[in-house]
């Protein structure tokens, strides 16, 4: 029926489409629910696509996170570059966690498996997830060298004909904390490709399809015109932005300059900080996965996001900066780095299409990595996401607590006490945290965490920027509340309310750095607030009162950032109000 | 005659009260809709009942019980109706409910909205309490705190309080004293607690569900108290018996303590109804298929019963968008449900691409043939064109249908923009939306791990008839069966469903060294309370059946898969059959599993049931169509 689909139909397009999101779906549906790890379980921290035959990504299960998709985009040709595509046979699985070739650090291994129909190579199919661990130092930012940092699996065959690669296992399980949880989530993610695997050849077998080529071209053109309709919509011209972070050991600035030329777009980052000593310097792959990812966002977010959507684009960055290293460049916490590439581009594009963006926003997920023994003895690892608040939006506060850009989950308390010593002693938001602004940033929220079954100190691994930075508004919008992160010894002070009674108990490590926590320590982080879109002293007086009602924002603010005043009952002083922020308007002109 | 002969299943859908009426013993039946009357949804089932008695010609003291579905629950949580509801959490929790995962459940949409919690911040307080993971108390309740907090809720004004502490699926002790202390202090309140409503771990899902079940209770309870007043006019004194999402149909008592449990059985009859229909006709595999206005339901039926999943979602801010609404840890048969159905709207996207729905067009204005004012093309204009509907025949020939209409609405807003004729055009709307709900069905099938081919289709609902040859063809299946009265096939559902009540009780270990007399304890409590709630409702003793599984997955993993376990007395002894019939659930699911894992279980459930009931309809108005379903 479908031997040559040069002149493919909507119609018919479109069903092969959505067979082909189901495919992948149906793949990531699977990983996730026999998956061991909490990381791949709980938080979703996994991608699983379709590629065609030459490599080009077709389709992406609507679940997982940008850094993985994006960057998995275009590996296949590395891949194909170490096993030929003809010397490849039914039953291989090919694996890799090479930062350069995948997804930036080891943690994240990709297993790829080619299809197979009557012996003929029609797709591979491939997903990356987080393992529990890849030996080497716990997971952290820490390292000087990528040595440091664990096992390298170079583009190697985790299967051959069906068979596992027992070498590899072995020398895996010898080097990892976890051997199960690493074994098991290598089998479910293999597992995952086959029922991909499977149920693309039913679609092929059912249409009499003989080639997936035709539907790719046909699916990649259409993203490619979208794409390019989307970026002509924005008018030419050449959007510079700068962010600050708060680096390892010293602060990083992120450059970049996003041209604009009818239906092409080059974003550049010349002028970014070079390399750090610390393992948060970012692959190229990594670069242009969540640089990709935030235009999309912006410009084009119904557009598949596939080979012809990347065309359009051209990603630069210096060999040797942070956002393009070079071996053996640390790499474990390139997320930190990595993550603000969207509210990079967004600062930049905000002058063009101020509509289509968000403010700046907590950003990278503040990942909590904890290492130790049970009061019996047991080893445990605990890793799981904690993020802050989103960026307002130009038409509606920003969302609380909630990943940006990447797209994983939190994870419960009552999981994590579960499987670790660990008592989460508050997980709140934080009043005054959003920044304010016509529309307010999303607040991030207080996390106390403490050992409550072990008598023996842990380590703790943190991955936190922004504690120097806050989240920037846009259009007049105030920056969030920054982020923080200090160590408390409440046997000695009192037990207070987080934030409040710093005295002289408290300790304030390098927020990226490891640190081994006695039990009865308390690890309190603030996690910081999103920036602010447009002048508050716009904001709607019965937002800011339902604001403070909620204890979202003080009175002490609403009167200060916002101009609004209330009695007793909560009932705006609308005199005064009045009167208040006229005067601040004048002011600010004056 | 026997007095009491009568059984009545009662729908009250957006648009139309359903009734079906049965005689047990002769298996004549008789068929009612009526207009919902959304202000007192009572007043509707009574005037249908009086409709269908008349039809009868029998008195309502035949009436032996009145089995409904309502979407009540539904639309109070949907239109934010409920009551004025407080949290009471663990000290340092009360933003659980809110910050919930941390997650968008679009990727590239950066202006979605997430669901609002049912308590807003400032109705959620906190008790200075404290268990650890295992359920042994860290730091107690005081007494004192809890009468201050009383105080605290009474000056805000709630009537109904959600009880949700940290772990208290593994002890039920402080939340129960809680809400002993705060009941004293604040009568004519409700009070849900996590640890009876939804007793299992993970604490936002299960903040949720208690809020939800709390939040819609009174207007549960105001609204089971007039339906019974109603049949009390009629002058009946049939049972009235509630279904449930999961299929089970329970007592009164029960849908006023646990009304959560009462979201979307209207849906959940449907795929009864072609269960019943399927054991009738020698089909225990049937893929039910009920395409109504809104949306179409597909549901897998195996061995004659649909499968029973533990969590659902309402309030979805985007209605058929996984995540986006309120979690429910509730029992509840799992389906597929998306946004097609005869009132979905048609258009050519950005890409140049046909798109059927998700939104409706509705019953107002209805779509462009219904004459009332709608100008969008529709699946039902798209019907009409294509010869499917008869535009003089249209619900019995009570709505004549505007041919012209659908014609102009197609070709403005897709014939025209593709360049197709208005048949083309069309057409392209009628086989997309059977290709939308195709794939929709396959998805579910294929997450269930079946082939759907070896399944036939059993098409009800408004629309279903009518889409069913093509979604089949599409599909690969091999037979279409359509029941008689499709158009009020749900309500079928309602009289084939057995009473039931569903239990979990967690309680972890791993199964080469388990605590089987712990679990054994366990499964007898909860079969206990099952046979005294059907006792109550008058089940005999021995046609009660007792059926068991429990949640279990290799050591390490997160997420588990149902394992039957057999209805004996426990033992050591089990372990082998227990493991066994684990990894033949799992490589069905999955493929692999892993090698030398061992297996761990966590929560364990009982659904203890009455008999099924078993009849024939003997359907009245359609002589010479057969007398089977």
């Amino acid at each position: 029926m479908v031997k040559a689909l040069s002149h493919i139909d909507p119609l018919t397009l479109e069903v092969f489409w959505s067979r082909l999101i189901a495919v992948v779906n149906e793949q990531a549906a699977a990983l996730i629910r026999s998956a061991f790890s909490p990381t791949v379980a709980e938080a979703g921290d996994i991608s699983s696509c379709a590629f065609d035959p030459r490599g080009y990504l077709i389709a992406q299960a609507v679940t997982g996170t940008p850094g993985h998709i994006n960057s998995m985009a275009r590996c296949i040709r590395h891949f194909l570059d170490v096993y030929a595509a003809e010397t490849l046979a039914p039953g291989d699985v090919l694996i890799t966690n090479d930062p350069w070739k995948t997804s930036g650090h080891f943690h994240d291994v990709t297993v790829v498996t080619p299809i197979f129909r009557d012996r003929q190579l029609v797709a591979f199919f491939g997903n990356i997830c987080h393992l529990a661990d890849i030996g080497g130092r716990p997971f952290s930012a820490d390292a000087r060298e990528l040595y440091e940092e664990g096992l390298f699996i170079p583009i190697t065959k985790l299967f051959a004909g069906g068979a596992p690669n027992e070498e590899l296992f072995k020398i895996l399980q010898a080097n990892v904390r976890e051997p199960e949880a690493v074994v098991g989530d290598l089998y479910a993610m293999t597992a995952a490709n086959d029922v991909g695997g499977e149920r693309l050849i039913e679609f092929m077998d059912e249409f009499a399809m003989e080639s997936v080529i035709p539907l790719a071209d046909e699916v990649i053109a259409r993203s490619e015109r979208a794409m390019r309709e989307a970026i002509a919509r924005v008018p030419d011209g050449v959007y510079r932005n700068e962010l600050t972070m708060d680096g390892y050991d010293q602060p990083v600035t992120l450059a970049v300059a996003v041209t604009v030329r009818g239906d092409e777009m080059t974003v550049d980052y010349d002028g970014t900080s070079p390399m750090s000593g610390y393992g948060i310097n970012v692959v190229m792959n990594y670069t242009e996965a969540y640089t990709t990812y935030g235009i999309k966002c912006a410009l084009a977010p119904e557009v598949p996001n596939n080979e012809g959507s990347f065309r359009p684009v051209t990603i630069t960055a210096p060999p040797g900066c942070i956002l393009n290293c070079l071996p053996p460049a640390p790499v474990a916490a390139r997320h930190i780095v990595g993550q603000w590439l969207p509210a990079a581009v967004h600062g930049a594009l905000v002058q063009a299409v101020p509509d289509r963006v968000i403010a700046e926003g907590s950003l990278n997920l503040w990942n909590t990595q904890f290492n130790g023994y049970h009061a019996d003895g047991r080893r445990f690892s605990m890793l799981f996401f904690n993020s802050g608040g989103m960026g307002a939006r130009p038409n509606k506060d920003g969302l609380s607590s909630t990943a940006f850009p990447s797209g994983v989950h939190g994870t419960p308390a009552e999981i994590v006490e579960a499987r670790s010593p660990l008592m989460f002693v508050k997980r709140e938001l934080r009043t005054d945290s959003g920044g304010p602004g016509t529309y307010r940033g999303g607040p991030g929220h207080w996390l106390v965490i403490k050992g409550v079954g072990t008598d023996k100190p842990y380590r703790f691994s943190p991955f936190f920027d922004r504690t120097n930075n806050p989240a920037r508004g846009y259009n007049g919008g105030l920056p969030g509340a920054p982020g923080a992160y200090w160590l408390q010894r409440v046997d000695v002070g009192s037990v207070g309310v987080a934030g409040q009674d710093e005295g002289s108990f408290v300790e304030r490590p390098n927020p990226k750095a490891t640190v081994w926590v006695e039990p009865e320590t308390e690890i309190v982080m603030g996690l910081p607030g999103g920036g602010g879109f447009g002048d508050p002293l716009a904001r709607d007086p019965e937002l800011v009162r339902a604001d403070v009602q909620n204890e979202l924002v003080s009175r002490e603010r609403a009167r200060e950032d916002y101009g609004v005043v209330f009695d007793e009952l909560l009932n705006a002083d609308v005199a005064e109000t009045e009167r208040l922020r006229a005067e601040r308007s004048t002011h600010r002109s004056s | 005659m026997s007095a009491e002969r009568l059984r009545a299943g009662v729908d009250i859908g957006g648009t139309f009260t359903d009734l079906l009426v049965v005689d047990e013993q002769t298996g004549a039946c008789w068929v009612g809709k009526t207009l919902t009357t959304p202000g007192d949804p009572s007043l509707a089932v009574r005037e249908g009942l009086h409709d269908v008695l008349a039809q009868a010609r029998l008195p309502a003291e035949a009436l032996s019980t009145v089995i409904h579905g309502t979407t009540l629950v539904t639309n109070a949580l949907l239109e934010r109706k409920g009551d004025r509801t407080a949290l009471v959490t663990t000290k340092g929790f009360r933003d659980a409910v809110e910050i919930a995962r941390e997650h968008r459940y679009d990727m590239y949409d950066i202006f979605l909205d997430l669901p609002r919690p049912l308590a807003p911040r400032h109705l959620r307080f906190e008790v200075d309490e404290r268990l650890l993971a295992d359920g042994t108390v860290y730091r107690p309740v005081n007494p004192e705190a809890v009468r201050a907090l009383a105080g605290r809720l009474r000056a805000a004004g709630v009537e109904a309080v959600a009880i949700c502490f940290l772990h208290a699926y593994q002890n039920p002790a402080p939340e129960r004293l809680v809400r002993d202390l705060l009941a004293e202090q604040l009568p004519g309140v409700r009070f849900s607690i996590s640890s009876e409503v939804a007793g299992e771990i993970r604490e936002y899902e299960r903040t949720s569900t208690t809020l939800a079940n709390v939040y819609v209770q009174r207007i549960m309870e105001r609204y089971l108290d007039r339906i019974q007043g109603e049949l009390v006019q009629l002058g009946s004194r049939a049972t009235l018996l509630i279904m449930l999402l999961s299929g089970g149909i329970a007592t009164v008592e029960t849908a006023r303590r646990l009304p959560v449990r009462l979201v979307e059985s209207g849906p959940a009859a449907g795929a009864l109804a072609a269960a019943h229909a399927g054991r009738l006709i020698g089909r225990p595999n049937l893929l039910s298929f009920d395409m109504g206005g809104t949306t179409a339901k597909a549901c897998l039926i195996e061995h004659g019963r649909p499968f029973v999943t533990a969590e659902f979602e309402v309030d979805r801010v985007y209605r058929f968008k996984k995540g986006s609404g309120l979690p429910i840890r509730a029992p509840s048969i799992e389906m597929i449900e998306i946004g097609a159905g005869g009132g979905s709207i048609a258009r050519v996207d950005q890409f140049g691409l046909v798109k059927v729905g998700p939104d409706s067009a509705g019953a107002q204005p209805g779509p462009a043939c219904y004459g009332r004012g709608g100008d969008r093309p529709t699946v039902t204009d798209a019907d009409l064109l294509l010869g499917y509907l008869d535009p003089a025949f249209f619900l019995g020939g009570r709505m004549l249908l505007d041919r012209g209409a659908a014609e102009r609405a197609i070709d403005s807003h897709v014939g025209w923009p593709l360049g197709l004729s208005t048949v083309e055009a069309a057409w392209a709307i009628h086989q997309l939306v059977n290709e939308n709900m195709a794939a929709a069905a396959r998805m579910h099938a294929v997450e269930r791990g079946k082939d759907v081919r070896a399944f036939p289709l059993f098409a009800f609902g408004g629309a279903g008839p009518v889409h069913a040859y093509r979604v089949a063809q599409i599909l690969g299946l091999r037979e279409i069966i359509c029941p008689f009265a499709a158009g009020v096939g749900s309500t079928v559902g309602f009289l084939a469903a057995p009473l039931a009540f569903d239990f979990v009780r967690s309680h972890y270990g791993v199964l080469d060294r388990l605590d089987w007399a712990a679990v054994d304890a366990l499964y007898a409590e909860m079969e206990a309370e099952g046979r005294r709630l059907l006792a109550a409702a008058g089940v005999p003793r021995d046609q009660i059946t007792v059926e068991r599984t429990a949640d279990m997955r290799l050591f390490g993993q997160a997420h588990q898969i149902a394992v039957p376990i057999p209805n004996v007395p426990l033992s050591p002894s089990l372990y082998e059959t227990t493991l066994a019939a684990f990894e033949g659930e799992y490589t069905k699911l999955y493929k692999r599993t892993c090698p030398g894992v061992a297996v761990e279980a966590l929560t364990w459930r009982t659904t203890v049931s009455g008999p099924r009931p078993e009849f024939v309809l003997r359907p009245r108005e359609a002589r010479g169509k057969g007398d089977k379903p």
